[in-house]
């Protein structure tokens, strides 16, 4: 079956931190690659590293994540 | 410093996984290649490739076993089921082997009737054995979390 990657709003909320690529990979324990992924949408985090991004950009995780154009 | 230190994250693991699932597919892929190879080309008899046999044996079962347990999903047969699959797996092998070989001698029977009706046996009792296992390793889990 094929993963289906979520669409989400990271990249948006990173920006507004003022904060690079490999500054929020730095704070949420990852590679900088992996947060180009998701802000791509090639990759889907695990609901742990979903919270501490959430943390890190000071957002919720519906913001970040939830496609409110899908409820 | 010539390299950046590299960090694993969850990807970077996930990547490692895939990886390996693929490559030990691969490495049993040309396992059973070089036991073709040395069968059929080279014609070396079955006693010179027991040890890749083995290996390739501990190899396969060992992967589908883990797999098994650690998922904890497989269904888990009744002892009526088991002996069905029992019947069925027997049976079959059987019937192939007395298609390809035809009736063995009777004084062959450790080479021939005792790996095929054995050997069925075996599997089924490690499935259930396995499939049990992993049943209650995470039926386990879910409680002592739930505490």
């Amino acid at each position: 079956m094929q993963e289906q990657n979520i669409p989400n709003r990271l990249k948006l909320a990173r920006v507004e931190r003022n904060l690079t690529q490999a500054e929020l990979a730095e704070r949420v324990g990852v590679t900088r690659q992996t947060i180009g992924l998701i802000e791509g949408g090639g990759y889907n985090p695990t609901l742990q590293l979903c919270i501490r991004l959430a943390r890190a950009t000071g957002k919720s995780l519906d913001d970040l994540f939830w496609n409110r154009g899908e409820d | 410093m010539l390299f950046h230190p590299m960090r694993i994250d969850e990807r970077q693991r996930d990547t490692t996984r895939y990886a390996a699932a693929i490559w030990l597919g691969v490495t049993q892929l040309l396992l059973v290649g070089v036991i073709f190879y040395r069968l059929y080309i080279l014609g070396q008899p079955d006693e010179q490739i027991r040890d890749f046999q083995a290996v390739l044996a501990i190899s396969l079962f060992g992967y589908m076993g883990l797999q098994l347990f650690l998922g904890g999903i497989m269904p888990n047969p009744t002892w009526k089921g088991a002996v069905v699959m029992y019947v069925v797996l027997a049976g079959a092998i059987t019937i192939v082997c007395l298609f390809i070989y035809g009736w063995p001698k009777v004084e062959e029977w450790t080479n021939t009737w005792l790996p095929a009706l054995l050997g069925p046996a075996i599997l089924v009792v490690a499935y259930m054995a396995i499939a049990r296992l992993g049943h209650w390793r995470i039926e386990r889990q879910i409680e002592r979390m739930s505490q």
